[in-house]
């Protein structure tokens, strides 16, 4: 297919069949999640559950991929329909303009992943909880300044509730970068293709310093 | 006195190194580090001390290896 000639031979044939049927939640549309869903889009995902409940802000600018002047006050959720739409027009998607919570299960159903693009470390938990009851596996990501993470979330191996402990409350102080954003979102982006692809993964935290521009891999 | 290496991850980077080698006296635990380093206690969401997450009251001993990371939320 013409669309994908440079997406060969990196992805086979057989991958990017594999990519067009499946379906994956993004979970915020903000920083991380207008960049995952650009990139799966252009990938050849066409299957998604897009899932947040805020509008556009002027302070979402500064970073936010679906954010521009002509967007401010829009749902999130539905402009990034939208957005997806302009690229590729047989993309479908069921918009959710509300708050995930603990009864929020319907937001996920018939979803093979989701990836994790909220910025509240509460909602992530809750997040990581609807997925575990769910068997689905969750790529998260977060970032702050100029540094970043991302993670993968599976069944019997559940990172969130590792990586913050309860009720930890953290200094939101130095912002979010538009850098930090691209580069952790990418790497979100290809944690989900490895899953996808049954790859082997050696690490499940990855831990990304822009400023000093290094990725670092641990277990936890 | 016990040789140890603590590494700093994310935001706990700003004003400080991402690494640090210290010499320190038997019985040294992992909130002194945290002390030393000027990290509060309820900043520092995981603290892997040879890879493993735990307590801050947990003493440390010649060769370990102590990382420290903050909360890191945004998105």
């Amino acid at each position: 297919m013409e669309r994908y000639k440079r997406n060969y031979t990196s992805i086979s044939k057989e991958e990017q069949k594999l990519l067009s049927n499946i379906s994956v939640a993004i979970v915020g549309l903000g920083g991380l999640g207008g960049y995952v869903l650009e990139n799966l889009v252009r990938l050849g995902v066409r299957n998604f559950n897009l899932i947040d409940k805020d509008v556009f802000d002027t302070s979402n600018l500064n970073r936010q991929l679906l954010a521009t002047e002509k967007t401010l006050n829009n749902q999130k959720a539905k402009e990034a329909f939208n957005r997806a739409l302009e690229i590729d027009h047989e993309v479908k998607a069921k918009i959710f303009c509300e708050k995930l919570d603990e009864h929020s299960i319907k937001m996920l159903e018939g979803v093979d992943i989701v990836v994790d693009c909220l910025d509240s470390i509460s909602t992530r938990l809750i997040l990581e909880s609807l997925c575990d009851k769910m068997s689905l596996t969750l790529i998260h990501g977060a970032i702050r300044g100029y540094y970043g993470q991302v993670s993968i979330s599976r069944d019997g191996d559940r990172v969130i509730k590792k990586i913050y402990k309860k009720d930890i409350k953290e200094d939101e102080s130095l912002g979010n970068l538009p850098m930090t954003c691209m580069v952790t979102a990418s790497l979100q982006v290809n944690l989900l293709l490895k899953t996808i692809f049954k790859e082997s993964l050696e690490h499940n935290f990855i831990l990304i310093d822009v400023k000093n521009m290094d990725i670092e891999k641990i277990n936890i | 006195m016990i040789k140890i290496e603590v590494r700093l991850f994310a935001t706990f980077r700003e004003n400080r190194e991402r690494k640090y080698f210290f010499e320190l006296p038997k019985e040294t635990n992992i909130l002194d580090i945290l002390n030393k380093l000027n990290i509060d206690r309820e900043d520092a969401s995981l603290i892997l001390l040879n890879g493993v997450d735990g307590d801050v009251d947990r003493k440390l001993k010649d060769g370990d290896v102590l990382s420290l990371f903050p909360p890191v939320g945004g998105g």
